[in-house]
Formats: C-alpha cells, structure tokens, sequence
C-alpha cells in the first residue's frame, strides 16, 4: 500500500512524455534533456530528463551504479552527452563550459586536495584561477567553520576538516550552484551532522542552488527541498519535498469498538480496508485530509472510534518499494 | 590564465620533493665529476684542456644520464600530483581548460628544467671556486673552453613532452619512471652511434657534447621542432579523453 501515489505520479508523469512536474517550478539552475550516456556499450543515462529549480536544495537520489556521478560529471563538463542538451544557469555547458564553471562551486566524490599545502594555500588556488581577493578565502572558510591553525598542512586534517575544506573551496567566489557528489561520504556520524546542519543553511547563506547526490536517505529527508530519484539510468520521480509529502499515501490505523462493521462501513465508502483483530482496521492509500474525512465518516455511521494513527512511510520505505517496483515492472 | 596556471602549479610544488631535486640531481652530478677528477688532477697540472675537460665531463653526465632521469621524475611528480590525490576533477571543475591546464604543466616543467640547468651552472661555478680556494690555478680555467650548456635543455624539449605526455595519462607513476630509465640507458648505447637521432632521450648530450658542431645544431634544431610536432599531437591525443 504504501507509495501507491507516488507511483501514480511516476505514471502520470510517463504519460504525459516528461518525468518532472514543471509547471509548478520556478526557473531552473539545472536543465537536462533527453540525455544520453554510455561508457562503451555500457549505456548509463537512458533519455534522462531532470529539471533542477534555482536556489533549491535538490537531492539526487539513487543506488550506487545507476548514474549519479556520471551525471554530475556531465553537469560540470567533465564528461559530455552523448545525446540530448544539459543547461546550467542557463547556458549549455558543453559550449560555455568555462562561463558556467566561473558560477560554480563543485566538491565531486572524495574531498581531494594537496596534503603539502596549508588550507590558505589550497583556497588560494581556487582564488587564483577564479581571479577573487583573498578576502575571499576567509570569507569561505567562515562559511564552513573552520579556524584551522595557519602552519598546519592538510595531512593533519581529519576527514572532516577535509570535508570542510573541500566544502569552502567549492564556496569561492561566492558560486551561484555548488554541485555536490556524496558530500557525507566516509564522515563519523558527527561529521555527516556538521555538514548536513552547514549544508542546509547554505543556500541563505550564500544564496545558491544546491545540487547533491547522494544515497543516504536520511540526509536527503533532512536537508532538501526538491528531490529526484534515478533508477537504472532514467528519473522514476522528480517533485519537491513538499509535494512528495503530500504524495506519499499512509496507512490509516482504526481502533473503533467494532472492526468487522468498521471495514464494511469503509468498503462500502470506496475505500480499501482489512482488519486486524476485533478492533482494529487498516486504510490504506490515506493522507492526512482523507485520513479526517474517514474518522468522521466512521463516527457518522454510528461506530465508537477510540484512535486513529496516520502512518506514513519512511523515505527509506518509499525509496526501496519505488525501486523495487521499477525492478519488477521492467521484468 | 596561462600565467596564473603555472603560478598555482609551482604553488602546489611547496614543500614536495621535484624543488628538492631539482638542486640535488645537478649538484650530485658535480660532487662525483669533480670528486673523481680529484683522484688525478693536481694544482700544478691544471691547464685550460684540464678545466675544459673537467666541465665538459659533468656537462655530459649531466645530459646523457641525469638530465633525462630529472625530466622523468619532474614530469612525473608534478602530474603525479594530481593522480595521487585525486585532484584532476578539482582541477578541471575550475573555469579553466583542460588544454591549458595541459600546457602550465608543460611548461612548469621546463621552467624547472631550466632551473635545474642553473643549479649545474652554479654547482660547477661553486666547485671550481673551492678548487681555487685549494690552490688550483683560476687563471688557466678563465681561458678555459665552456660546455655548451645551454643547449641541452633545449634539445631535451621532445624529452619534456613526451615524458609529460605519459605521466599525464597513466595514473601510476611507475610506467613513466620505467620509461625514462630503459631510454636513458638506451640512450647512453645509441648515443655514439650514427643512429642516436631516432632516440630523443640522446638529444641532450649530442647537443651539449657532440663531436662535431653539425650533430650539436641537429640536436638542438631537431629538439625544438620535435617538440613543437609532438606538443599539440600529445595536447590532442589527450583532450579527446574524459576525466575518469
């Protein structure tokens, strides 16, 4: 039962030839059509079409191997389509590669740097070649916290710091999308909260857009605003946090004193119910405002109704039945 | 940009061994030329042949042997750099291109280089001050024939660009350094032979050292524009690959 509207919307969206509602999205700091991508015959991105809105913080979720990075590498330029167009603020960056590049900010996989340098010296060449004040590095590395002592070389960071640092030399130059792959990957639980609290005030900020890519479900409910899900090279669904919420179905949990009449009261309503001993039915496919009209409909029909619990699904939950769905579609 | 290219990339250099080596391999060189010469050479018999000879010895160890070693390392600790630390993606995700990016390399490379040159320059210019210290006679070494030490770098140009070329490409640093050593040691065997022109490797000491000035003009002539062919085919071969 549940995700049962949610794979609606995947239809719906099918339908109607796109996999993303835009009309209701504002203008987009990342544009992808119909793009395609293989490495040798291994083809990647199928037709990937994905619309990312300005100032957002959209996660981009799927399983390791389904095209996450190599998407990512498209929209930085380091890797080109092999069909279909990828806008990024608004230019195509296959030919405006260095312009859009100049509006970015990007941390791509690992948080890599020079362990000889110190962290001045490390922003510095991110400064130089955007052509900023080293004003700027104290500004990026206010950003992110981190007071690191002038002499130390970032061999003796720990992850985080690096993290961090790998984070402000994304900030430089105040970029106007920072995209970024895994940004918790390998981080101590301490470490994933600092940068999902840093991600999350971000785009305020530093007024960006930020695009991540990420599998861990847990950051994404609690640090985005749009989300989109790819499986197997192609999006099964883009929307935003809010939209999501209000998409995803839950189960309704009846305690009434009659559950056998409460289910045919139901049934005979439209709606799809079971029950689960002598007092208890379960509605499936319920949101908050049907998950009222039910309550009061029960009471209506004479029935005593001790509680009504909403349960919806976790992410997580909704994340593995969508997959898993798609799997077993396309058997 | 390209300025600012090369500027960050002596900037990653700091604190890395390719500074370090860039003043010990001519140095070393210096310290066992003159070192061995020691054992034979006195105060008493040193002539200008003599002060010539003795450069001319550390000018061809220098360009047959540990010239062509020092680009190898070079090239391969400055690209290295980023292969070890997983920067190439850092990099390239700057507004910057992938074909200048390539060329600061390059030329950072022959910067040092040079560099590499002068510290020979000053290393043998420091010994020969300590051998007058000693009380070896200066006056004979002012009339003293110089190598032409200038022109080794020059003909190790092609050198630079394929060792480059290679390091740039392959993410262990193993496959340049094996490189450079077989060529260096094939260099010293074909070096003396008529065919030394087909092996770039024996460029340098052909250039600095030949026998006879129309084999110096074709190392250092042959050199440059090898180089000028091989940069823009290497520069191509390259940008039609994608950043793993």
């Amino acid at each position: 039962m549940l995700g049962h509207k949610a794979r609606h919307l995947v239809r719906r969206q099918r339908q109607d030839g796109r996999t993303a509602p835009h009309t209701t999205m504002p203008s987009a700091a990342i544009e992808l059509d119909a793009v395609d991508k293989s490495y040798g015959k291994r083809q990647i991105l199928k037709g990937l079409r994905l619309s990312v809105p300005e100032r957002s913080v959209f996660a981009f979720l799927g399983n390791n191997g389904h095209g996450k990075s190599t998407t990512i590498r498209l929209v930085t330029g380091l890797a080109a389509p092999d069909r279909g167009s990828i806008r990024v603020l608004g230019r195509d960056i296959t030919c405006q590669r260095r312009q859009v590049l100049a509006q970015m900010g990007c941390l791509i996989e690992a948080p890599s740097a020079y362990p000889n340098l110190n962290a001045r010296e490390f922003l510095g060449i991110g400064a130089r070649l955007k052509d900023l004040p080293a004003s700027e590095i104290d500004r990026a590395l206010e950003l992110v916290g981190l007071h690191p002592a002038p002499r130390q070389r970032i061999e003796h960071y720990s992850l985080g710091m690096r993290q961090r640092l790998a984070l402000a030399h994304a900030l430089l130059g105040r970029p106007r999308l920072l995209v970024l792959d895994e940004p918790t990957n390998g981080l101590d639980p301490d470490g994933i909260r600092e940068i999902r609290a840093l991600l999350s005030g971000l785009p305020e900020a530093a007024d960006c857009t930020i695009f991540f890519a990420s599998h861990y479900l847990d950051e994404v409910e609690k640090t985005a605003t749009h989300l989109a899900l790819l499986h197997e090279g192609r999006i099964l669904l883009q929307a935003s946090a809010a939209e999501l919420e209000r998409q995803l179905a839950g189960v309704l949990a009846l305690d009434l004193d009659d559950a056998a009449q409460g289910a045919r009261v139901l049934e005979a309503m439209g709606h799809v119910a079971r029950t689960e001993g002598p007092h208890r039915v379960l509605v499936g496919g319920v949101d908050r405002e049907l998950a009222g009209t039910v309550n009061s409909q029960l009471v209506q029909a004479g029935l005593v109704l001790y509680q009504s619990v909403l349960r919806k699904p976790t992410l997580e939950q909704w994340f593995l039945q969508m997959t898993a769905a798609e799997g077993a579609s396309a058997c | 940009m390209l300025i600012r290219l090369c500027q960050v990339e002596l900037l990653k250099l700091r604190r890395s061994l390719v500074l370090l080596t860039t003043v010990a391999c001519p140095a070393a060189v210096v310290v066992l030329v003159y070192g061995m010469a020691l054992r034979r050479i006195t105060p008493e018999g040193m002539t200008a042949a003599q002060w010539s000879m003795l450069w001319g010895s550390a000018s061809a160890l220098w360009s047959l042997f540990m010239l062509p070693l020092y680009v190898g390392l070079c090239t391969a600790l400055i690209n290295g750099n980023e292969h070890r630390n997983h920067t190439w993606r850092l990099m390239l995700s700057l507004p910057i291109g992938r074909l200048e990016l390539y060329a600061a390399k390059a030329m950072v490379s022959v910067l040092l280089l040079l560099g590499a040159q002068l510290a020979l320059v000053l290393a043998l210019a420091l010994g020969t001050g300590l051998l007058g210290l000693s009380g070896f006679p200066l006056d004979t070494a002012l009339q003293a024939e110089l190598p032409r030490l200038w022109a080794a770098p020059v003909a190790a140009l092609p050198v630079v660009t394929l060792q480059h070329a290679l390091s740039w490409r392959l993410r262990s640093v193993v496959t340049p350094l094996a490189v450079s050593v077989v060529a260096t040691l094939a260099a010293m065997q074909v070096g003396a032979s008529p065919y030394w022109y087909w092996l770039p490797w024996a460029y340098p000491v052909a250039a600095s050292n030949g026998g006879v000035e129309s084999m110096r003009l074709m190392a250092v002539l042959g050199g440059a524009g090898l180089a000028a062919l091989l940069f823009p085919l290497g520069a191509w071969w390259l940008s039609r690959r994608e950043v793993a």
